[in-house]
C-alpha cells in the first residue's frame, strides 16, 4: 500500500491549458493538464518547455472556475516522443485567494487523488 | 477496419498528403467530406482516430464529441487549425479534441499527436518509435558556406596576378607602381607615363595586361612615377618632384626640388608620399604641399627602389640585392629584414624600378622590357629559414 507523502495532494485530470511563453521563438502554445494542485501542475504539450523558464498558464475547470495567465515556473521537463511533460510550479504572484479558488474548484472537479 | 484514421473535411491534396504520412507507418485512412457525414459513419464502423479540419462552427465539434461518447468512446479526435491561436486551440480541446495541430501539417507532429491521442484512449495504432526528423538547416548552411567558399575561391583565382613576368614593350622603364590592378609605368626616354590594367580571368592568358592610358609629359622625363588619389607624382631627370593635373600633357600643379641627389624611389602609403635617396640613404615623407615632414634612415645602404604594399614600405638595395620593410608601429616605424634576393636576379642586371602588387615583389631591370616578380612570402620565409639554420649552427 502506498502512502501519500506530499503535503498537498494532487488531482489527476485532463484539462486543456493555454500557455504563454516569456522566452523562445514560440509566444504561445497549448497543452493538457495531467494533474494539478494548488502548488502547480503537470502538463503535456508539443511546445518546447525549458527548465527554469517562466510561463503563463490559463485554464478553466468544469465548474466554470477560470484561471488566466497564472505566472508559473517550469521546474522539471521530460520529453516523450514529441511531447514535453512539464512540472510547473505557480510563482509567488499567485496569491492565497487564487490558491484557495483552485482548491475549492478541484473539490468541485471531483479529481482523483494521486497517491 | 478498426485501426484506421478518419480524415474529415480536408481537400483532395491534403487528403493525399495525410494518406501518404499514415501509409508510411501502415495506418489505413478513410476520407469524409464533413463532420455530419463522419457522425453517420462512426456508429457503423468506429475509427481509432478522427483527424478533422477545423470546422466553421465549433458546435459541430461538440456534436462530434457527443457522437463519439455514445458510439465510439475509445476514439480520439485531433483538430487541425488553419490559423492557430491559443484560444481556438483551447476551445477545440475543451470540445473534445485531444490536441490541435498547426497547418501545414508536419509529418512528425501528426504522427506523435496520433500516437499519443490514441494511446491515451487505450489504443495504439502506431507502434514504431517516432524520431524527430533531422533538421535541414545545418545542411542548408553547409551548402551555403560551400557555395560562398567556392565563389570566393573562384574570385581569388580570377583576381590573381596576370603572370609572374610581364612584357611592357619598353626598354626605358624608369618607374613602376602597382595600384590594385593598375600598373603605372614611367618611360624616361619617351617622357611618358603609361597606365596598364590587369584583366581578371580564370586562365593566365585571360589575365593579360591591357593599356588603359598613355600620357606624354610636356616637361621633364620621368625617372620615378607614383599615382595617388591626390594625383600623379613624378620625379624627372632634372630632380624635380612634380604633382600633375590629369590633362593632356600632364600639366604641373606643383614642383619642388627633391631632397637628395639621387632619388631612387617614390611611393604612396595611403596617406603620404614618400621618396628615397640612393646617395644619402634617407627616406622622406611629404605633406600635401610637398613639404618634408619626416626623414628616416634606410636600413639598407644605397637604396635603389621604394614601394608600398602589404601594409609596409619596402626598400630595395642592389649591392647585394635585398629588400627591407619599414612597418608602422603605434607612433613610430620599425625596420624588418633585410631579406636577401641574391639567387633571384643575375648580378649583372641592375634594377630600375620596384613595385609591390598581388603579394609579389616586381622589378624592372635595366635594358629589359619586361618586369619580373617573386612572391613576398617566399622571400620572407627564405629569411626565416636562413635564420633558423644559423641558430642551429
Amino acid at each position: 500500500m502506498q502512502i501519500e507523502k506530499r503535503k498537498i495532494p494532487r488531482f489527476t485530470t485532463s484539462v486543456p491549458v493555454g500557455l504563454r511563453f516569456s522566452k523562445g521563438n514560440e509566444k504561445e502554445g497549448w497543452g493538457r493538464i495531467l494533474n494539478l494542485s494548488p502548488e502547480g501542475i503537470l502538463l503535456e504539450t508539443r511546445f518546447r518547455l525549458k527548465v527554469a523558464h517562466v510561463i503563463y498558464v490559463s485554464f478553466a475547470l468544469k465548474d466554470g472556475a477560470k484561471f488566466d495567465n497564472l505566472r508559473a515556473r517550469v521546474i522539471r521537463v521530460k520529453y516523450e516522443e514529441g511531447y514535453f511533460l512539464g512540472a510547473v510550479a505557480f510563482d509567488d504572484i499567485v496569491d492565497k485567494q487564487t490558491l484557495g479558488d483552485v482548491i475549492s474548484a478541484l473539490a468541485y472537479e471531483g479529481g482523483i487523488r494521486v497517491s | 477496419m478498426a485501426t484506421r484514421v478518419l480524415l474529415v473535411g480536408f481537400d483532395k491534396t491534403e487528403n493525399e498528403n495525410i494518406k501518404k504520412i499514415y501509409g508510411a507507418v501502415q495506418v489505413a485512412t478513410e476520407s469524409l467530406a464533413s463532420i455530419e457525414s463522419a457522425m453517420e459513419r462512426i456508429p457503423t464502423d468506429p475509427p481509432a482516430l478522427v483527424l478533422a479540419e477545423e470546422p466553421a462552427s465549433l458546435d459541430s465539434l461538440k456534436a462530434l464529441d457527443l457522437c463519439l461518447k455514445a458510439h465510439a468512446p475509445s476514439t480520439a479526435v485531433l483538430v487541425t487549425l488553419k490559423s492557430p491561436s491559443l484560444n481556438r486551440a483551447v476551445d477545440a480541446m475543451r470540445l473534445g479534441a485531444y490536441d490541435c495541430l498547426k497547418k501545414p501539417l508536419q509529418r512528425f507532429d501528426l504522427l506523435v499527436a496520433t500516437k499519443r491521442a490514441t494511446s491515451s484512449y487505450g489504443r495504439s495504432i502506431i507502434v514504431p518509435k517516432i524520431v524527430l526528423p533531422k533538421r535541414r538547416l545545418p545542411q542548408i548552411i553547409l551548402v551555403f558556406v560551400c557555395l560562398v567558399a567556392m565563389s570566393l575561391g573562384i574570385w581569388k583565382l580570377v583576381d590573381r596576378s596576370p603572370s609572374t613576368t610581364l612584357s611592357l614593350d619598353s626598354k626605358y622603364l624608369s618607374g613602376i607602381q602597382w595600384e590594385k590592378r593598375s600598373l603605372w609605368v614611367g618611360d624616361w626616354f619617351n617622357a611618358t607615363v603609361t597606365q596598364f590594367r590587369a584583366k581578371r580571368g580564370l586562365t593566365k592568358k585571360s589575365r593579360r595586361l591591357i593599356t588603359e592610358g598613355l600620357y606624354r609629359m610636356k616637361e621633364g622625363q620621368p625617372i620615378l612615377v607614383c599615382h595617388t588619389p591626390e594625383g600623379l607624382f613624378t620625379v624627372g631627370t632634372d630632380l624635380q618632384l612634380r604633382s600633375h593635373k590629369w590633362d593632356v600633357g600632364l600639366p604641373q600643379l606643383q614642383t619642388i626640388k627633391i631632397p637628395g641627389t639621387n632619388p631612387t624611389g617614390l611611393a604612396w602609403d595611403g596617406n603620404s608620399l614618400w621618396s628615397v635617396d640612393g646617395h644619402s640613404g634617407f627616406l622622406y615623407r611629404y605633406d600635401r604641399f610637398l613639404r618634408v615632414l619626416q626623414t628616416e634612415r634606410s636600413l639598407i645602404p644605397r637604396p635603389e627602389g621604394l614601394a608600398w604594399g602589404e601594409g609596409s614600405l619596402w626598400v630595395l638595395g642592389s649591392r647585394p640585392l635585398q629588400i627591407a620593410r619599414l612597418e608602422k608601429v603605434d607612433q613610430g616605424y620599425v625596420w624588418r629584414g633585410p631579406y636577401s634576393l641574391l639567387d633571384w636576379i643575375p648580378l649583372e642586371k641592375k634594377p630600375t624600378g620596384m613595385a609591390i602588387g598581388f603579394g609579389r615583389l616586381w622589378l624592372g631591370l635595366d635594358g629589359d622590357s619586361q618586369i619580373v616578380s617573386k612572391s613576398l612570402s617566399s622571400i620572407i620565409k627564405a629569411k626565416s629559414a636562413w635564420k633558423r639554420a644559423e641558430k642551429k649552427e
